[in-house]
């Protein structure tokens, strides 16, 4: 059994529906890219793996299982204590996710606390580890988010996705936002949460680059529906729909040809 | 070679920080496109600004066709920004909402006064059309075009007033992948109608790889390496130009390099480093590089690069073997690591 398993998922807003997803599945220590442009439902597909589809208005049908659990429909009680301890998501604006007032160790303590961790000092210690196992210093902890960049605040909220031992990690678009630089920095992270940790990881990118660099399977969605799916190097070597193609052509090329000298 | 416009030792200041700090580069005749590569808070935008005098006053020299435009005022200024016109990142910040887009184009034409307001509307069509877009969108809002087709609008009220140059700040950063494409083949396109010469700011070498002849690389407000795009990107003579090369993502598996990854962050213009700008995250730096500052000189035929060592780079030096990984949080000492794994499995 797959990690994550989706089927049937029908969104809709009233009447309108908005994803009409057949099928998609994340295993443990692997990386799935949910790939498409703008309006595409690749957001809110997210938002219904949370359970919070509903907070937007809309509605979900369908099946989504972690680990086997039922998430749709699961009361709103038992599904705050699988956001956080099982599912962690981390957004493409790192700094919207943080309260600009409280210093980023406070947020990360609390996030611990409410997940179970007992004592103060067993929670500082594992945000100090987290910190280091993202190539922080834990004096970061104690610094204002308006104090650091968006390539540190990205990784400290994979931090506190690790510090909370979550299966699954929803990354929604985390390296648009920054530097070419930094992306290569965090894209290495999330390799190393794979392959170390174990983790599943669904990667929401509109990006085919860097899902082409990152992510073990692929699904190209379009307008609420997946258009095409399979293992990475399949999709971009041979793609088999003509959004897919039409996509991967969009993507800005290096392309060195003699007449630039 | 006479340019278009050219950039004389630049410089920009917010109090005492320095954020362009003695630029210089020139931009030929079109069609010729100029890519201005770097990353946030290298000072890519505060160039572009300065040369179509937003922002705060510029010391050094901007000369278009020879003339100084830094000290233009009044309707001098005014004629200058006929020939120079600017694109921003984020049509929906140019845009008055509460604007027809016809409306939009057509003040710029009466403002500079090129066609009388009754006269406007055909040459709004027929500029709409140029940029690809259904005349009848003259009477829509901005709220009723994409992304994309708002970044037409702003293109095609740029192309009104018939200019000879223009900066491109960003022009696709903010919108979707498959519109972006078609933005870029449409600055190809009206570069060759109209002749344009343009300044491409962008933070994405392939970008520049299809729509530019020649690169521009900045760090933290200081040219790190200039050339021919397609020598600058297959042999870089600056290692920042190296290390920015490496972390493009690749669709191809064959094509992918190893990783030249770089600690530490980005330095703030606020307290610069000592030296060279970049020596805190570079892989080869030395002694030298702490101490003396790299003057900005040619490397090789038509190629600059601010870098001590830059004929080591150029002729292929290796980038030294994976070191530990530096905290972040603390000012790099230097190492780097070599990407490993998957950007490298080819």
């Amino acid at each position: 059994m797959s990690l994550l398993e989706i089927s049937d998922l029908r969104i809709r807003f009233g009447a309108r529906p908005v994803v009409e997803m057949d099928r998609l599945e994340v295993d443990r220590a692997q990386v799935v890219g949910l790939a498409g442009e703008s309006g595409s439902g690749k957001s809110m597909t997210t938002l219904a793996i949370l359970g919070l589809a509903g907070t937007v208005g809309a509605h979900v049908e369908g099946s989504i299982q972690l680990d086997g659990q039922q998430l749709v429909d699961l009361p709103q009680r038992a599904m705050r204590d699988i956001r956080g301890r099982r599912v962690a998501i981390i957004f493409q604006s790192p700094a919207m996710a943080f309260n600009p007032v409280f210093r980023v160790g406070r947020v990360f303590l609390q996030a611990l606390k409410l997940h179970g961790t007992q004592s103060q000092s067993d929670a500082e210690e594992r945000a100090a580890a987290a910190l280091r196992s993202v190539f922080l210093s834990p004096d970061l902890l104690h610094r204002y988010p308006s104090q650091l960049s968006g390539g540190q605040l990205q990784r400290i909220s994979i931090a506190i996705a690790l510090a909370l031992r979550c299966d699954l990690l929803i990354a929604d678009e985390p390296t648009s936002a920054l530097d070419v630089t930094v992306q290569g920095d965090v894209l290495e992270l999330l390799r190393g949460l794979r392959d170390q940790k174990e983790m599943g990881i669904l990667f929401i990118s509109h990006d085919l680059a860097v899902v082409a660099e990152l992510c073990d399977h692929v699904a190209i969605m379009r307008a609420g529906r997946v258009v095409e799916a399979g293992p990475t190097d399949r999709v971009m070597a041979q793609p088999q729909d003509a959004y897919t193609r039409e996509l991967l052509a969009a993507v800005p090329r290096i392309v060195v040809t003699g007449a630039n000298s | 070679m006479s340019f278009l416009l050219e950039i004389r030792d630049l410089q920009v200041h917010f109090g005492r920080v320095r954020a362009i700090d003695g630029v210089s580069f020139g931009l030929p005749t079109g069609p010729f496109g100029l890519g201005l590569v770097g990353e946030s808070g290298s000072g890519k935008s505060t160039i572009g600004r300065a040369i179509v005098r937003l922002g705060p006053p510029a010391r050094g020299e901007v000369l278009f066709r020879g003339h100084d435009v830094l000290r233009l005022r009044g309707r001098h200024l005014k004629e200058y920004r006929r020939h120079v016109q600017i694109v921003f990142q984020d049509p929906d910040n140019t845009l008055d909402p509460r604007m027809r887009i016809g409306a939009t184009i057509a003040e710029v034409l009466t403002a500079h006064g090129i066609a009388a307001r009754r006269q406007a509307t055909g040459r709004v069509q027929e500029l709409l059309q140029d940029v690809a877009l259904d005349p009848d969108f003259v009477d829509r809002f901005p709220h009723q075009l994409s992304g994309g087709q708002r970044q037409r609008v702003a293109i095609a009220r740029a192309l009104a007033v018939g200019p000879q140059a223009l900066v491109l700040d960003e022009p696709t950063s903010a919108i979707d992948v498959t519109a972006q494409a078609r933005i870029l083949a449409l600055i190809q396109r009206v570069r060759d109608e109209h002749q344009l010469a343009y300044l491409l700011i962008t933070h994405n070498l392939a970008v520049v790889s299809e729509l530019c002849e020649a690169t521009v690389v900045l760090y933290l407000g200081k040219v790190a390496e200039s050339g021919p795009t397609g020598a600058l990107l297959t042999h870089p003579a600056h290692p920042y130009t190296k290390a920015l090369r490496s972390a493009v993502p690749e669709l191809d598996p064959a094509t992918r390099s190893s990783r030249v990854a770089l600690t530490g962050e980005p330095p703030s213009a606020t307290a610069p480093p000592s030296g060279c700008v970049f020596h805190p995250r570079c892989p080869l730096s030395v002694d030298r590089c702490r101490e003396e500052v790299p003057v900005l000189r040619e490397v090789e035929s038509t190629r600059m690069a601010a870098c001590h060592r830059a004929e080591e780079v150029l002729g292929g030096i290796e980038f030294s073997s994976p070191t530990t990984v530096a905290a972040s949080g603390a000012p790099a000492g230097g190492e780097i690591r070599e990407g490993g794994d998957v950007a490298c499995r080819s």
